[in-house]
């Protein structure tokens, strides 16, 4: 046994094969430690904080119901941003057959901008409401991206996951990933340009 | 123009520092070269900054804590710890198979001695085990059902009730030359589906179980902060005064 503080200093790989183990501590750790991020490549994936939420919850589910699976030495991470990513795009499948649960509104753009900002009241309206429609115009840009586009742009510029990874997250080549995030990265800059 | 395309493809990759040295000095060179590219090179880097310029609603501390006692709540339901020996190997299947393996052992002979056991008291299920009987396979011979059945009929015995029980068990108990029966005629199924409901009225039964205890801690916190609003009148004011 070992101290729950203890676990804290612990690398995510070690943590990860305590968790593989059923240690439910080590799976707490790891969850503190990458709740926001995980939930932040939700965000960027569904457009939605709400279901980002769910996507999260279902991300950490399989991640401990899986754990057995996790390789020793693997990259902690890669691992479960493959998780993560598989889990948005079945919600994605289920979403398309089944039409969104919960829509990209004002509600979620404006939630968003009170909380990324640490202190909301430092924003004036107008300025408040320019985070609001930068972010709707992000998430609108990104959720309209081709699944495949999205999922290796996303991985890349919010996750910061090698090519390597995103590889190995997706199931494709490298050289599929290179082409995918270039053609994403060329349809997010004419959508700017069409701004101008 | 053509002279543009492996670049313009390798741009995302050259941005992301992925190419090796000779994919980057190709890349380079042209960039040097062409203004078209070095433009478009400058309008990539810039989507970038505006797709992260974009803040992303950020859990706080609280929001992470309620999240994982969701995920707590979920896991206790849909994955609950096995049962096991103490930690000397986590990752065994034993912990779980071994138990199952019994539970379906002890349910198979309960299912050969105890209908045995109820059917013989009533007629209805004799008529049904003769047509049982009659529909069966022919070939299998009383020496393949006796050797299956050898041990729920020494049981039996000694309840001195053989005759009926040694026909039930054959039918409960098929020779092993009537394997291609029906799935739902398997004992071993049908056990194991009732296993399985018996698991889930445990499970349903724990979660009431939580659900009540929950609602009893709540209820006498309301009981002892009732209590504690109240006025008391001190007991020496009710004593009468001398
Ligand atoms: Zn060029």
């Amino acid at each position: 046994m070992y101290e729950a503080a203890a676990a804290a200093e612990l690398p995510d790989e070690q943590l990860a094969d305590l968790v593989s183990q059923g240690d439910r501590a080590a799976f707490d750790s790891l969850v503190r430690r990458h709740h926001r991020r995980v939930f932040s490549i939700c965000y960027r994936m569904t457009g939605s904080a709400q279901e980002a939420e769910d996507m999260a919850q279902e991300t950490f589910f399989r991640l401990y119901r899986h754990r057995e699976s996790y390789q020793t030495g693997r990259r902690f991470k890669a691992w479960l941003d493959r998780i993560c990513v598989n889990v948005c795009l079945t919600n994605q499948q289920r979403v398309r057959r089944l039409g969104p649960v919960v829509r990209l509104g004002q509600t979620d753009a404006s939630s968003a901008a009170g909380i990324a900002t640490s202190n909301p009241e430092s924003l004036d309206p107008e300025a408040r409401a320019g985070v609001s429609e930068l972010i709707r115009s992000v998430q609108k840009i990104v959720t309209t991206l081709p699944t495949p586009y999205r999922a290796a742009l996303v991985l890349r510029v919010f996750g910061g996951l090698s090519y390597q990874e995103i590889a190995d997250a997706l199931e494709c080549s490298i050289g599929t990933v290179m082409s995918r995030i270039n053609r994403a990265r060329i349809q997010v800059r004419n959508h700017l340009k069409d701004q101008q | 123009m053509n002279s543009c395309t492996p670049t313009r493809r390798r741009l995302s990759a050259y941005l992301d520092g992925e190419l090796d040295p000779t994919g980057r000095g190709e890349v380079e060179a042209h960039l040097l070269a062409c203004e078209r590219c070095r433009k478009l090179k400058g309008e990539l880097s810039a989507a970038d900054s505006w797709l992260l310029s974009a803040p992303v609603p950020e859990p706080t501390v609280a929001d992470t804590a309620a999240f994982l006692n969701r995920l707590h709540k979920k896991l206790d339901v849909r994955c609950p710890q096995p049962v096991s020996l103490p930690a000397a190997s986590p990752r065994s299947r034993f912990s779980i198979a071994l138990p199952w393996a019994f539970a379906g052992f002890a349910a198979m002979a309960l299912l050969v001695v105890v209908p045995g056991l109820h059917r013989s008291s009533s007629p209805e299920p004799r008529m049904e085990l003769a047509s049982a009987r009659r529909a069966g396979p022919s070939g299998a011979g009383p020496s393949a059902a006796g050797d299956v059945t050898g041990a729920p009929a020494a049981l039996e015995e000694a309840s001195g009730t053989r005759k009926n029980e040694a026909r039930v068990a054959s039918v409960a108990v098929p020779s092993p030359a009537a394997s291609a029966r029906p799935a739902s005629h398997d004992p071993l199924v049908a056990t194991q589906a009732q296993l399985a409901k018996l698991e889930e009225q445990i499970r349903e039964l724990e979660r009431s179980v939580v659900t009540f205890t929950a609602q009893a801690r709540l209820e006498s916190q309301a009981r002892t902060q009732e209590f504690a609003s109240r006025r008391f009148v001190p007991w020496r004011d009710l004593e009468p005064s001398r």
